[in-house]
């Protein structure tokens, strides 16, 4: 504790006398700032749930890669790609919906790191799009009256596969990421999603989407989460005066 | 230092575990219409455009122990079989003489095409009535004279599917 205070006076003195230095000469700052080379770090890696998930749950399998580029000293461009086979059974219905997704988006870092740590805190925004079909594995026809007994229905009539569907939506994303060893983060995403484009099955109803999860009726909402491992690599680009590309 | 970060985010994920394993189970409303049964009103083969009950008429499912209905009636409501082609129902009509009993067996043909309603309820089955909807599996028929198809789609319960004149 001691030691955090005698760095924040430090730091704080700091800008102080820097303010009042900058008064005087402010033509030389700014040109010196502009010669840092800007560092930026690209993250890449996976989401650990999904295939843990795999091995666990026969009707589940799933691989997420994820990926971020530190754009700004707290902006980031960020994305994800995944693929997912569910089949999922209720009461009625057994269907298995198969295919993949893209997410695309920025993330804002909002936690202030202090020296020589790199944490997130951040707040996101996602464009997503799925590509994916849905197969009805079998199905028991909804009867209220009883004299005939109803056996499910397992081949023909609704059964089989369907078109091929695009659904499109925005997720807000509240995160974090924690460096655990030099350059390794885990990361922790909550993700509130909401469907922008909806296509509609022939004679089925779009119930599950890659990325999106469960499609409720009625309700244009979902959720996720993921809980990623990323490894990042930092670069600088070559100062502009150093010989580059023709 | 990093503990106390890690700590948290653990947390999370089981409280995300926990959510995520609790699907919600969409309950089917009762409202929503299921698979309609065939509806047949019973008219006098004399004078077509008049109702005629059948006394005390027994219907029985081939193959069910147990009667559907038994009633004075000139409105019939029978469940069709999803899982075959044609149900069979046998018509028992008590004689004026009592204690015997005239019965027919009916054979219902017919198409089935199921109709998706939604993720808690599924699909419920429809109907197309054959050209040639009742045959007479076992003998001619003795109380039917006729039939007629009114509607040939059964997709609900409001309408009159078939006339069955006696």
């Amino acid at each position: 504790m001691n030691n955090k205070l005698t760095w924040l006076f430090i730091i704080s003195s700091l800008f102080l006398s820097w303010g009042t230095v900058a008064q005087e000469k402010e033509e030389v700052k700014p040109k010196q700032e502009r010669k840092e080379p800007r560092t930026y770090a690209l993250r890449a890696g996976i989401d650990l749930y999904k295939p843990i998930r795999s091995q666990f749950d026969k009707e589940y399998q799933g691989l997420e890669i994820v990926g971020d580029l530190k754009v700004g000293e707290r902006l980031y461009v960020a994305s994800e790609i995944g693929n997912e086979k569910r089949t999922i059974k209720s009461e009625q219905l057994n269907f298995t919906t198969s295919g993949s997704y893209i997410k695309v988006g920025i993330d804002y870092n909002m936690y202030t790191n202090w020296v020589g740590l790199n944490n997130d805190i951040f707040i996101g925004l996602r464009l997503a799009r799925s590509i994916h079909k849905h197969t009805l594995n079998n199905y028991l026809v909804y009867i209220t009256h009883h004299y005939w007994d109803t056996p499910i229905t397992n081949k023909g009539f609704a059964n089989g596969e369907r078109e091929t569907l695009s659904t499109g939506w925005i997720e807000v994303i509240f995160g974090t990421k924690v460096e655990i060893t030099s350059k390794f983060y885990l990361g922790l995403s909550l993700r509130v999603h909401r469907i922008l484009t909806d296509d509609q099955p022939v004679n089925f109803g779009n119930l599950y989407v890659p990325g999106f999860n469960t499609v409720t009726d009625q309700n244009k909402f979902g959720a996720s989460f993921n809980y990623t491992l990323t490894y990042s690599l930092p670069f600088r680009f070559r100062k502009a005066k150093a010989p580059e590309a023709p | 230092m990093m503990k106390n970060k890690i700590a948290p985010l653990v947390f999370l994920l089981f409280c995300c575990f926990l959510i995520s394993s609790c699907e919600k189970d969409d309950i089917c409303l009762i409202e929503t219409p299921s698979t309609p049964r065939l509806i047949v009103r019973l008219f006098d083969k004399d004078n077509r455009q008049n109702f005629k009950a059948a006394d005390s008429i027994s219907i029985y499912g081939v193959g069910q122990e147990q009667a559907l209905v038994t009633l004075t009636t000139d409105s019939l409501v029978l469940p069709l079989k999803t899982q075959a082609a044609f149900t069979q129902y046998a018509f028992l009509l008590k004689t004026s003489t009592a204690s015997t009993t005239v019965g027919d067996t009916l054979q219902f043909n017919y198409k089935r095409y199921d109709e998706y309603l939604n993720r808690s309820c599924g699909y419920r089955a429809n109907f197309i009535l054959d050209n040639n909807l009742i045959s007479y599996p076992t003998a001619a028929p003795i109380w039917i004279e006729s039939f007629e198809i009114l509607i040939d789609t059964v997709s609900n319960e409001q309408q009159t599917h078939l006339a069955i004149y006696h």
